[in-house]
């Protein structure tokens, strides 16, 4: 045996079957990721339309989506509900598929597109040690869902350029000629350039464009949704990692800005703490800002809660992170970062009495406070889900729109007392609509 | 403080380091070899063998990271061996040689600048050093520069061009992770950068000038055969010039990436000079470029690992336990950046320059002015093993076998480069006063 693996050509016939074997594993891994979960539509769903219909030359891509109508019959508005746009942001996708199972609409209607980006739910980050899903237990069973990535799969969109700049700058001419609405009261064309690897990501490519790669003929045709089907109120549901400044808040456009912060008092009744942030003017290419500035007649609005699986000084890689929240190394940083506040503020203080002006006098490393036992994924699927209920019923109190009825949701006690899964379906009675559970 | 520490992810980090050494050192098993050996320790150790595969996923996972680092890195080194093997770099060498014999303090500042511009254009310190670095390598030799000195300058050049505007993509990735466009930047940059730059190539070679011996030199140095193709023998350093400018100024119409203009430019030194051997030339280039790719493709592995155990996140913890200042943060940073660097410098930038910049003063001009100063130490990575890419490809270039002796005169410039980055940290909101403008 020792013999013949000194044979050059052995030797090398065999390390090539090794590889070979290796790359067969992984590949059926990686392929596993393609097969989609089953989502279960309540029973008040009117109609599955697909997202290519507002832009055709998407049909029969990967990244072509599903949209769930709601319609209650009565004349109202139009509630646009989205998850997944980064399918790296577990509650974002959860909340989602929450308000598909379970939403009836009593005035005006929704669409809910939980899977906005479907490029991202295809793969996992390289270097990020992501797992590929992660279960949530039901009345029905456990219920299984895929974690992917940011950014839409490398094996649609590839290569990646050195830098990316936002179509919007590019080409503005093009858009204010076919949308002449757009020149009032809107912050121009502007120039984002961003890293190469944003040009998968949807959401920094917004408005889009119909030409584009993929991803930004993802991006155009959701524009062309809100557009069409003249949405009313946007919500766009996300994650953020503890570390990350911009975190439990409702970031909005402008124009949704009062909305927003009704919400925010209405939910202090709660006892939900959250903030309201207006859109930054000069970054392009995020919801909150290109589906307002696209759009003169929508509110949009983008909402973030803490997420310790998608954060940078996340511990080892469990199924614990992404569900119940808990990472022994976000628990170590809580108590490193209150040591070394102390430590500041005694050197602060040592400083001023010898005269001298500190450098530093506190720091936060977390934005978010993570408790012992994790920030659990039923508190925060059910923070957004809160947050949409009040959003929903400030737009109404504001008369921002003509109104729109959401009845049968459970309160945030609720589904925090009870679990998400309390209230996902099963396979049992009806089949699932809008999924087939085959590969595409 | 034992408990603000994780032991279960430094324990498995330690085991995958030794794991490293053994295999390098003692058994003297090629580095990108030896580093995927101690990620598979480190997945034994951690208990992430089973599934088994589940494990094989991470690990090719991982080996993807760097790909198109090593798509580029391969056809560069391809298009560097044709313009060798075609006569071009012959006649380029006596040609700059002839024309500016009488000055060499200038020379040797465009010579400089020269190397540095694939760099500014495309962010990538190797492509700066398989080109414009190839092609100045002899002329720096002829000039009476030793070879090892002359390596360094083109490392050191090639690197400070990485750095340098219009294009540094992690001051691009650390201000997508704290939503700050990309405004403002090229000015703190060009500061970090041109300067330091100067000095370093003046200080290596001034030493060895002697205006008598390279006119000498000059006479000397024969054009050789491919001299009678004439003009048309540039054409291959035109076009892939006009192609990385051209998808700099025209991103919506050109977007080649690096690995096809370089094989462009291969195809056209083919036809452009001495006859060369397609098959010849392909296969000795990637001879030469193997080890370091299979380095990235170890290190990928190694990376995904230390994620997968928690390690990652425990390097980024410890280092954000100290106060700012020389005593504390600074350090850190000017270690763990380069160090982290020398991996990846995109990695870096996400992983620990966006918590650095967000432990450091966060007003928009000061966050532009640190961003500037991380991603210009950052940089100095490329002379970091085990990859040094810049070290290991001006050493290739200038014909030195052990990259070592190019490196020793890399540490000098390369610390003054990490403390001039320290020290715009410290000033940065005096400086930003200066240096950056955002504008509306
Ligand atoms: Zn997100």
């Amino acid at each position: 045996m020792m013999k013949a693996f000194q044979d050059r050509n052995i030797r090398a016939s065999i390390l090539l079957g090794l590889a070979l074997l290796v790359a067969l594993v992984a590949t059926l891994r990686f392929r596993s990721q393609w097969v989609e979960e089953p989502l279960y539509p309540s029973p008040h769903l009117t109609e599955v339309r697909m997202l290519s219909e507002y832009h055709p030359p998407l049909e029969g891509t990967p990244l072509d989506t599903e949209l769930y109508f709601f319609d209650s019959g009565v004349p109202g508005g139009t509630l646009l509900i989205c998850g997944g746009n980064h399918p790296n942001e577990p509650a974002g996708y959860l909340a989602s598929v929450f308000f598909l199972e379970n939403i009836q609409m009593t005035e005006g209607r929704a669409i809910v597109m939980p899977r906005m980006n479907k490029g991202g739910f295809l793969h996992t980050e390289s270097q990020e040690a992501q797992l590929q899903r992660f279960r949530i237990p039901t009345p029905h069973g456990e219920r299984e869902f895929r974690h992917g990535s940011r950014v839409t799969s490398p094996v649609l969109q590839w290569p990646d350029p050195t830098v990316y700049v936002n179509p919007r700058g590019i080409f503005w001419d093009e858009i204010v000629q076919d949308h002449p609405e757009m020149t009032v009261g809107n912050p121009g064309p502007g120039q984002q350039t961003l890293a190469g690897i944003d040009s998968r990501n949807v959401n920094r490519v917004f408005p889009g464009h119909p030409r584009g790669t993929i991803t930004e003929q993802l991006a155009y045709a959701i524009v062309e949704l809100i557009r069409q089907e003249e949405v009313n109120l946007a919500v766009d549901y996300h994650e953020a990692a503890p570390e990350y400044p911009t975190n439990n808040v409702i970031v909005a456009h402008e124009r949704a800005a009062d909305v927003a912060t009704w919400a925010e008092l209405l939910l202090a009744g709660d006892n939900i703490g959250i903030s309201t942030d207006t859109s930054a003017i000069n970054l392009r290419g995020l919801t909150h800002r290109e589906w307002g500035d696209a759009d003169p007649g929508v509110l949009p609005v983008l909402l973030e809660a803490p997420n310790v699986a998608q954060g940078r000084l996340k511990g080892r890689t469990t199924e614990e992170q992404i569900v119940e929240g808990r990472d022994l190394a976000y628990e170590r940083v809580q108590m490193i970062q209150t040591q070394l506040n102390e430590r500041l503020a005694e050197r602060a203080r040592r400083l001023e009495e010898r005269g001298r002006t500190p450098r530093e006098r506190s720091r936060r490393i977390l934005y978010v406070r993570i408790p012992e036992g994790g920030i659990h994924i039923d508190v925060r699927t059910a923070r957004h889900v809160q947050t949409t209920m009040r959003l929903v019923e400030s737009y109404n109190d504001q008369m921002a729109g003509p109104p729109i009825g959401v009845a049968s949701i459970p309160h945030y006690d609720e589904i925090v007392a009870n679990g998400t899964g309390y209230y996902l379906h099963g396979p049992e009675g009806e089949p699932p609509a809008g999924s087939n559970g085959e590969e595409n | 403080m034992p408990e603000t520490v994780g032991v279960y992810e430094l324990t498995v980090f330690s085991v995958m380091v030794a794991a490293f050494f053994i295999s390098a050192f003692a058994i003297k098993l090629p580095i990108g070899i030896s580093m995927a050996i101690g990620a598979i320790a480190g997945i034994v150790a951690g208990g992430h063998l089973f599934p088994l595969d589940e494990a094989v996923r991470h690990l090719v996972e991982g080996m993807f990271a760097y790909f198109d680092p090593i798509l580029i890195i391969a056809a560069a080194t391809i298009f560097m061996f044709s313009m060798e093997r075609n006569g071009l770099l012959q006649v380029l060498t006596s040609w700059t040689l002839r024309t500016f014999n009488r000055a060499p303090f200038v020379l040797l500042a465009a010579i400089t600048v020269i190397i540095m511009f694939p760099g500014m254009l495309t962010g990538s310190s190797t492509a700066a050093v398989l080109t414009t670095g190839a092609l100045m390598a002899p002329v720096l030799m002829h000039m009476g520069v030793p070879r090892e000195k002359a390596g360094a300058i083109i490392a050191m050049a090639a690197l400070f061009g990485m750095a340098a505007p219009p294009v540094n993509i992690p001051a691009l990735i650390i201000g997508a992770g704290v939503d700050l466009p990309y405004v403002g930047l090229d000015l703190p940059l060009l500061a970090l950068s041109l300067p330091i730059a100067l000095a370093t190539t003046w200080a290596l070679a001034m030493p060895h000038m002697d205006k008598a011996a390279t006119a000498e030199s000059a006479r000397q140095v024969e054009a050789g055969p491919a001299a009678r193709h004439g003009a048309k023998l540039f054409l291959p350093l035109i076009v892939v010039a006009v192609l990385m400018i051209g998808e700099r100024v025209y991103p919506e119409y050109i977007q080649l990436g690096l690995p096809l203009i370089f094989l462009i430019g291969m195809g056209v030194a083919l036809l452009t000079g001495e006859k060369v051997s397609v098959h010849k030339v392909s296969a000795d280039a990637m001879k030469a470029a193997l080890p370091i790719l299979g380095i990235l493709m170890g290190v990928g592995m190694f990376i995904q690992v230390m994620t997968l155990t928690g390690a990652r996140g425990e390097v980024v913890i410890q280092s954000l336990q100290l106060p700012r200042g020389w005593t504390g943060l600074y350090p850190v940073i000017g270690t763990t950046m380069p160090l982290m660097g020398s991996v990846s410098s995109f990695g870096a930038a996400s992983v620990l320059g966006v918590p650095f910049v967000l432990a450091l003063p966060t007003g928009p001009e000061e966050i532009i002015m640190n961003a500037a100063a991380l991603s210009s130490i950052v940089a100095v990575g490329d002379l970091m093993p085990p990859t040094a890419l810049a070290g290991i490809f001006a050493a290739q270039v200038v014909g030195e076998k052990k990259y070592i002796r190019v490196l020793r005169w890399c540490i000098i410039p390369g610390i003054i480069a990490v403390v001039q980055g320290l020290l715009a940290i410290q000033f940065a909101p005096v400086l930003a006063q200066y240096l950056v403008r955002i504008g509306g």
